[in-house]
């Protein structure tokens, strides 16, 4: 019905409004943190103010990308039930993450992992090291949102590519820049409930056509594209990619440097674990929901016309707004989508900056000694190179397929940076070799068996065959970079490592020392 | 406590990805059907695929486990760490 006259692409009056709207209240939220960041701690760890509900409200804003709105609606719109796989495996992580890793990373670190990675170890080698796994994944995964920003701007509101990325990286370096970690954590926060909000009133209008019954939902769309749709298909066709797969996609999210830094903007443990407590939630019932807007959208819109708009089905939530709320809610979700992208990519950026200024230039140029005065500028013009250098690599990769990047960012933070943190915390024999060893093992495994990989090997540099089977390295390269780790650690000794390996103990688990 | 729930989760979640890979029937599986009398455009007697509710129960067990961890961190954990603080602190 909505076929041919979908304002999607032109700037609508009510788009531009709601698009304006979000960057005044953002900037306005930037302007009253900029007041309040002052000192390091306060631009890297929002002074460590921020409370549980808050700060799970921004990992929620943090995490839920363009690629989980957009993308999983599309997917299970296009795709069925295959969609629904990826929203499971997308929360999965969250419960690992509060069992294995919140709280020690909150009692450990200051401002990064490398904190707590390098705590009882040789400072150099580790951070260089970690910093240099941290930095890869966070480039990787800013390349894939700034590239999909470019194009759903451009189609959203019609604004060529280039003038969209440049605008996406100029009001995130706004919020960075003056307002740190406060101001991005309240931008996630403000994009998380603008999210949820309007995917909920999205998801009671899609029901309200089936007189709010799931089961006549699927009826429908099983009646439109058969049983099949309802029914997990070829996406997961090989089991041992299945596996690989879930494994990036769970223990990746325990690597994830900008997810991370999140947990010391609370004051100690136990706000660690209820903020991780309400994320979870958030995310688990937007994971939930998202799969009816993607059905309601292949049943009421139609897959012709979703892949007719955009070939990956990205459009579907959009356009299915706009066919149940009109062009004034359609003009709502896609200011929505805009947000979502500056507050997950302001998250990046800050993460991206903290491990160039903290890592490298505090503990390694400096040897631990610098002033908070000094600190804050070598900050702030790390996130300026950080900020420019996204703009730059989103323009470079203008029309490349990004999903691999996104795989290649979890697959490298569940190989290069979860296996160092987690032996770290956990094994006293763990040591400097150790560390940098898995960290490089990970990293450079993970990037070389991606290449190797069908996705590229194949797909993109047109081999016919490709020389590593599966296309998610981490069912390989995860265990190998822990097995490095552990030969490295019992190869080499490092007396002092062990023996601050019980000091490190009352503080993981007693907070004693925490900062 | 924290190992035994992150193996629970293993199980629940690899549990499901492994049905995915090996037994997509089970998965197709009609279950849930509408109580209500059928509506004259639904397809008489249809009924939800059994995959639906799994990966609901999924992201629903995820919930479960995570709330069950911090119940028992607020209750037993926590006391605990301000048990051996306090003794730590006479001690110094």
């Amino acid at each position: 019905m909505a076929a041919l006259d979908t304002s999607l692409g032109t700037p609508t009056a009510s788009a531009i409004f709601f698009f304006l709207l979000i960057v005044a209240l953002t900037l306005a939220v930037t302007w009253w943190a900029a007041r309040r960041t002052r000192s390091t701690s306060e631009f890297y760890a929002a002074g460590r103010s921020v409370r549980a509900l808050e700060n799970g409200l921004a990992l929620a804003g943090d995490y839920m990308s363009a690629a989980s709105f957009l993308g999983i609606a599309g997917l299970v719109a296009l795709r069925g039930y295959d969609g629904m796989i990826y929203a499971t495996g997308w929360l999965v992580g969250w419960p690992a993450l509060m069992f294995l890793l919140a709280e020690p990373v909150r009692n450990l670190g200051k401002y990064t992992f490398a904190d707590v990675v390098a705590f009882r170890l040789r400072q150099v080698p580790v951070r260089v090291a970690a910093a240099f796994g941290g930095i890869l994944t966070v480039l990787f995964y800013t390349i894939a949102q700034m590239v999909g920003a470019g194009n759903l701007i451009r189609l959203l509101f019609g604004i060529p590519y280039e003038w969209a990325i440049t605008g996406v990286g100029l009001v995130m370096l706004a919020y960075v820049l003056f307002g740190g970690m406060l101001a991005t954590t309240w931008v996630q926060i403000i994009k998380a409930v603008l999210l949820l909000f309007g995917v909920s009133v999205l998801t009671v209008l899609v029901l309200a056509q089936f007189e709010y019954s799931p089961v006549r939902l699927y009826a429908a769309v099983a009646d439109r594209y058969g049983a099949a749709a309802l029914e997990p298909g070829g996406l997961i066709a090989d089991p041992l990619d299945a596996i690989s797969l879930g494994l990036a996609l769970m223990l990746g999210l325990l690597g994830l440097p900008h997810i991370l830094m999140r947990f010391y903007t609370v004051p100690d443990a136990r706000a660690a674990r209820t903020s991780v407590l309400y994320a979870t939630g958030f995310i688990g019932y937007f994971y939930l929901i998202i799969p009816i807007v993607g059905f309601g959208a292949s049943a009421l819109v139609g897959r012709e016309l979703i892949a007719k708009v955009d070939a990956g089905g990205n459009m579907a939530a959009p356009l299915i707004a706009e066919q149940l709320g009109g062009t004034p809610f359609l003009g709502f979700i896609a200011a929505v989508a805009f947000a979502t992208i500056l507050a997950v990519v302001a998250g990046l950026t800050l993460a991206g900056a903290s491990a160039l200024s903290h890592d490298i230039f505090v503990h390694v140029v400096r040897g631990g000694q610098a002033t908070d005065h000094e600190q804050m500028r070598v900050a702030r013009a790390a996130t300026v190179v950080f900020g420019l250098l996204a703009v730059v690599l989103g323009v470079a990769f203008k029309g490349q397929n990004v999903a691999f990047m996104v795989g290649l960012a979890f697959a490298i933070a569940c190989s290069a940076n979860f296996p160092p943190l987690l032996l770290s915390i956990v094994w006293r024999r763990f040591n400097t070799a150790g560390a940098v060893t898995s960290i490089l093992t990970g990293s450079l495994l993970s990037v070389l068996l991606i290449v190797l990989s069908p996705t590229i090997w194949v797909d993109l540099l047109h081999n016919p065959t490709a020389i590593f089977p599966l296309r998610n390295p981490a069912i390989v390269s995860m265990p190998t970079a822990f097995l490095a780790g552990v030969i490295a650690s019992l190869m080499t000794s490092e007396p002092s490592a062990e023996t601050k390996f019980d000091e490190e103990k009352l503080r993981t688990y007693l907070g004693v020392g925490a900062e | 406590m924290s190992l035994v729930l992150t193996v629970v989760l293993f199980v629940l979640y690899y549990g499901y990805i492994l049905l995915i890979a090996f037994n997509k029937p089970f998965l197709a599986v009609q279950g849930a059907r509408d109580p209500r009398p059928a509506a004259a455009d639904a397809r008489p007697g249809f009924s939800v695929p059994l995959g639906i509710p799994l990966g609901a129960a999924v992201i629903a067990g995820s919930w479960v486990l995570t709330a069950l961890y911090v119940g028992w961190a607020n209750r037993h954990y926590d006391p605990e760490v301000a048990r051996l603080r306090a003794l730590l602190s006479t001690r110094r």
